[in-house]
């Protein structure tokens, strides 16, 4: 599904380079559940907006589902994100003006979907993270878990192959964060691909796999579950170990 | 399009979408209500005045000399003026005359048809001497001008029955005589023992007071005006020689007769004086109207700058969700199309009431619903403009702002 | 407090000049425009003698016939001006405490100088009377008395202009002028007088006008048989001759009375009716009696002295001040908005709700007080083309009144455009922002 190799990523300002990113290469298989962990800084936001396709890299080549999206124009990449990709971002980034039925509807207006398969797919996503009852409710009706499974069924709505998931439950107390994860792993096992970014080792470890990332590298940390790290640069070890 | 949620989302945000409305509102009623004003003044100040008056020269001699005062010296002066002024290189003629059209002054007579129980028409007087037709550059659409025998001392006419012989504009004749048979027609004022008939018919005249509502009445008196407290005469130059009569005139009548004031205006600077108050606001209100635009532009880029800076984030996650540049530039324009529409429905509503507070206070032209419609269509595609500044800037908010926190 | 307030205030309004400006001249362009016209409503509608305004009084006399009318508009209003035999009758009264009958000419001057060529001079021909009546002011000399008046002796008063003309500015006090065939003696030369507008006549728009440059016994009008300069209306037939002129019943002539209390007022009103009854037993005056004493002020509401196109003006300049203010709500709101953070911070450091409030309403306001300073200066600009479209020399200039007004039309311009910004800003959660930081 996702095989970046070599991707780097570069922030300049005025004095500073920062390598985001240092030649990461990753392969992630469709259907796959796999959580990236990192410190703040060590590129994993950086990680999740390539291969969500909302940044560009600088070097190396990214696959999605075997597409070479590097050089394509900012029209393409939106267009393959809306068909492909599913975000939940941690602040559930619900738009505050419309109802819930009006924010599901968000991507699958700019899909291009006729009004009838639009409801449809909005009342299925609904009704799998039961909020049927809500959809006239505005986000700040609804409290932060429940915004959140809105965001959810956002993301599924349109039947993407990969969900990309920030820190999910980041803003929301455990119990909720529980539910949240519950429904992911629902979602998974249905036959998305879903990669997750968190910080939380606990609910890493519900992934089929983990990555981890230091300073924009991949470092091998834990091959207890029996998965080996793909490429893991010996740089990033020493300099882990440092 | 998807019209629905954004008609949705303004609902749920009242001030973005009354503050632009309101604007696009009050901006509608002010310019259509200055508008409507200073077209009908400009219209006022631009009717045909039906003479040439482009090439019409006035000159007001204040004669200050004792010999003026005596009936016959004024006499001769008029005659010798007026021989040498028609003989003066580049004045294609030049007559006598009482009181200049344009000029904001005038004598008013009542009149009526022969023996009519009606109330007196109010008839503007012009007294001119010969030549007159030619001079002021008028039509005479029917009848005949006036002719040697018409110019009869007021004194001998009392014996020829007290009748003398006047023109008169289309206009008056239609008031005197709503039939349409003005000519040959005689009429009279009350208390008046001279009566007039009616022997031509000029099509079109302003008399001295183009900016009322009996501007186009004259009635044309054939006479020979002027005595010691001034003698006017209107000189109509060659086409191109205007500018240099100008400068010329007051030498000759100099030489003629030094002992008088002369003052020499164009036709069209009297005229401008009398509409010296129109002019002002006319200039007054596309002043107006040029502000109110440019800070109804800023206004809206103002507000629809801050409406973007307000939801950076939500477009940060549409493009993250799927759409494209061009989704987010078009989704800012339907909004500011919605919103500048519905500003301009509650401002079509608000440009009636403002013209009738108006109507209260002065005399204001009634709101035209084509002018309506050129207005706001006008102020539409302006709103919009003003609103693809923020809207493309919005376009450029990077999809990966949906991930930061 | 304040003034730290008044510190941040500034230092925003500094930190973004650009911005700052426009809103600037946003609020000057309104306040400008609306101060503007305000001032032009304001002279035309004033009271031209406040301290005396209720106690002179224009008088009216129907002398018109039945079978036709003299205004148009009003069947029922006697003709607006006099005539001159009814002048004559009615200035034998002794009741009015002042009393001029008046009108304007234009007769010729003949200025002693040899280079200064003759010219014709607008004079108002006038009793004694006028001058204390209406509180001329006079730099040399004085006013004439009523002797004067009785004996047609041939004097004169300059106003300043044509006395700088013609003198130079020297006190030309009993120096001589030459006007028509006559030699007039000086007896008084005014300071400049300008009432505001110009209400003992105001016939054909003349409300604007500057009083004449010449003062003149109103006897000389019948000695030198001056041609009447505002209107004249007629009635009746009457023949060539200036004395047959005189006798008609054209009405061409001005009358003002000073009444000091409404028994003297009753009074002249009793007396001018005694006149009229009188008059017909002579086979005049057809109409029921119908005779007016106007005040000043009632005299120009009649006259429609404002014109209307100044009132059209004026609401629409106060509208688009209220356009310019709406206008400045949505550029403040993004301006203020954007230092939410900042303003978060400082509520979590202790700033209540009402002091960030009133920092940036304090803010609008020195925009506002700023803009219209600005306005104010472009308003003497403004007032200044409108002096010299109208020809109206410094007629329409900025008194300490519409100062005040501009500076109060500011500052409410700063408030409708503030009021909303501040509120919103001052509602932020001391905790949003912080997280970010």
């Amino acid at each position: 599904m996702i095989k970046l190799k070599n991707v780097q990523k570069i922030y300049r300002t005025e004095h500073v380079e920062t390598h985001a990113l240092g030649g990461l290469s990753l392969s992630i298989a469709a259907g796959e559940f796999v959580s990236v962990m990192g410190p703040s800084g060590s590129g994993k936001t950086t990680l999740l907006n390539i291969t969500g396709l909302l940044d560009t890299f600088d070097r190396g080549s990214y696959l999605l589902d075997g597409r070479d999206v590097s050089g394509l124009s900012d029209r393409q990449m939106s267009k393959l994100r809306n068909a492909m990709i599913g975000f939940i971002f941690q602040s559930f980034n619900l738009i505050p003006d419309i109802n819930v039925f009006d924010n599901i509807d968000v991507p699958l207006r700019y899909r291009g979907w006729k009004a009838k398969r639009r409801r449809e797919a909005i009342e299925e996503a609904l009704g799998l993270v039961g909020l049927t009852s809500r959809i006239k409710h505005l986000p700040s009706q609804l409290s932060g878990g429940q915004q959140q499974r809105v965001a959810v069924a956002r993301a599924l709505a349109g039947n993407p192959a990969l969900i990309l998931a920030d820190e999910p439950t980041g803003n929301l107390d455990s119990a909720m964060a529980m539910e949240i994860m519950d429904l992911l792993e629902r979602i998974n096992q249905l036959g998305t691909t879903l990669v997750m970014v968190t910080h939380d080792p606990e609910l890493a470890n519900r992934a089929q796999r983990q990555l981890h990332l230091l300073d924009g590298q991949l470092i091998d940390m834990d091959f207890s579950d029996g998965h080996k790290p793909l490429f893991v640069e010996e740089e990033a070890i020493s300099a882990a170990a440092e | 399009m998807e019209l629905g949620p954004i008609i949705r989302a303004l609902m749920h945000n009242k001030v973005r979408f009354w503050l632009i409305a309101i604007e696009v509102a009050l901006t509608l009623a002010i310019a259509i209500n200055a508008g409507a004003m200073l077209f009908e003044l400009r219209d006022k100040y631009n009717q045909p005045s039906g003479m040439d008056d482009t090439n019409l020269l006035t000159v007001s001699t204040l004669p200050f000399g004792e010999r003026f005062k005596s009936d016959s010296f004024v006499d001769s002066t008029r005659e010798e003026d007026l021989r040498r002024l028609r003989a003066f290189p580049g004045v294609r003629d030049a007559t006598v005359i009482d009181l200049f059209p344009l000029s904001g002054s005038g004598t008013i007579y009542g009149r009526r048809p022969l023996g009519a129980k009606s109330e007196d028409v109010t008839t503007p007087v012009i007294v001119v001497g010969r030549r007159a037709l030619p001079t002021l550059g008028v039509e005479l659409t029917a009848g005949r001008s006036f002719g040697e025998g018409d110019f009869v001392d007021d004194d001998v006419l009392s014996e020829q029955q007290l009748n003398r012989n006047v023109l008169v504009t289309r206009e008056l004749a239609d008031e005197l005589f709503p039939q349409g048979d003005a000519l040959g027609q005689v009429i009279e004022g009350q208390n008046e023992p001279i009566k007039n008939t009616i022997v031509g018919i000029v099509g079109l005249m302003q008399n001295g007071w183009p900016h009322s509502a009996i501007g186009k009445r004259v009635m044309l008196i054939p006479g020979e005006p002027g005595d010691y407290n001034g003698m006017r005469y209107l000189v109509r130059a060659e086409p191109g020689s205007i500018d240099a009569l100008y400068g010329q005139l007051e030498n000759l009548l100099f030489e003629i007769n030094p002992e008088r004031i002369v003052k020499i205006q164009t036709l069209l600077e009297s005229k401008d004086r009398v509409f010296n108050n129109s002019l002002l606001m006319v200039k007054l209100l596309s002043g107006i109207i040029g502000m109110l635009v440019v800070v109804t532009i800023l206004g809206i880029v103002g507000l629809t700058s801050f409406s973007v800076a307000e939801r950076t984030r939500q477009i940060g996650t549409r493009r993250a969700l799927g759409a494209t540049r061009a989704d987010i530039l078009r989704y800012f324009l339907v909004e500011s199309w919605t919103i500048a529409g519905a500003g301009l429905v509650l401002g079509s509503g608000l440009a009636y009431l403002v013209n009738y507070a108006l109507a209260q206070v002065a005399d204001a032209p009634r709101l035209e619903l084509g002018a309506l419609a050129v207005v706001g269509l006008a102020l539409w595609i302006t709103s919009m403009l003003a609103a693809l500044v923020p809207a493309l800037r919005a376009m450029t908010i990077s999809p990966d702002l949906a991930t930061r926190s | 407090m304040l003034s730290y307030q008044l510190k941040n205030a500034l230092n925003s309004i500094r930190n973004n000049p650009i911005l700052s400006g426009l809103l600037i001249c946003a609020i000057g362009l309104g306040v400008a425009m609306s101060t503007a016209s305000l001032t032009v409503y304001y002279i035309y509608s004033g009271d031209p003698i406040p301290h005396k305004s209720d106690r002179l009084f224009y008088v009216q006399l129907d002398n018109w016939e039945l079978s036709s009318s003299s205004n148009p508009q009003d069947e029922t209003a006697p003709p607006t001006q006099i005539t001159y035999r009814d002048l004559l009758g009615i200035m034998e009264s002794d009741i009015p405490t002042h009393q001029s009958g008046m009108v304007a000419t234009y007769p010729t001057v003949h200025p002693s100088g040899v280079d200064q060529r003759p010219f014709r001079a607008k004079t108002r021909m006038c009793y004694a009377d006028f001058f204390p009546m209406f509180e001329v002011p006079f730099r040399y000399g004085s006013g004439w008395d009523r002797r004067a008046d009785q004996n047609a002796e041939p004097v004169i008063v300059l106003d300043a202009k044509t006395n700088d003309k013609l003198f130079g500015g020297a006190n030309s006090v009993g120096r001589t002028l030459r006007i028509e065939d006559r030699e007039f003696s000086i007896v008084g030369v005014l300071d400049p007088w300008r009432p505001k507008p110009r209400f003992y006549d105001t016939f054909g728009r003349n409300a604007t006008r500057e009083p004449e440059g010449i003062f003149m016994p109103f006897a000389f009008v019948e000695r030198l048989e001056l041609d009447n300069m505002g209107s004249t209306i007629c009635f009746g037939d009457f023949d060539d001759e200036f004395a047959a002129f005189l006798q008609s019943e054209c009405s061409w002539i001005q009358m003002w009375v000073q009444l000091d209390d409404d028994r003297q007022r009753e009074a002249y009103h009793g007396f001018l009716n005694a006149y009229a009854q009188q008059q017909k037993k002579l086979g005049r005056f057809p109409r029921p009696l119908n005779n007016r004493l106007v005040p000043v002020m009632s005299w120009l509401r009649d006259q429609e002295v404002v014109p209307d196109e100044a009132k059209g003006v004026l609401l629409i300049s106060l509208l688009f001040l209220v356009v310019c203010s709406v206008n400045l709500i949505g550029i403040l709101l993004g301006k203020f908005l954007a230092r939410a953070p900042q303003v978060g911070v400082r509520r979590a450091l202790g700033a209540s709700r009402f002091s960030i409030f009133t920092q940036h309403l304090l803010e609008c306001e020195l925009l506002g007080v700023c803009g219209g300073l600005l306005g104010l200066g472009l308003s003497i600009a403004v007032l200044q083309f409108v002096n010299q479209s109208l020809d109206r020399g410094g007629l329409f200039a900025l008194d300490g009144m519409m100062i005040g007004a501009g500076v109060v039309l500011s500052l409410v311009a700063g408030a409708v455009a503030g009021i909303y910004p501040a509120w919103r800003i001052c509602r932020v959660a001391p905790a949003t922002y912080l997280k970010l930081q």
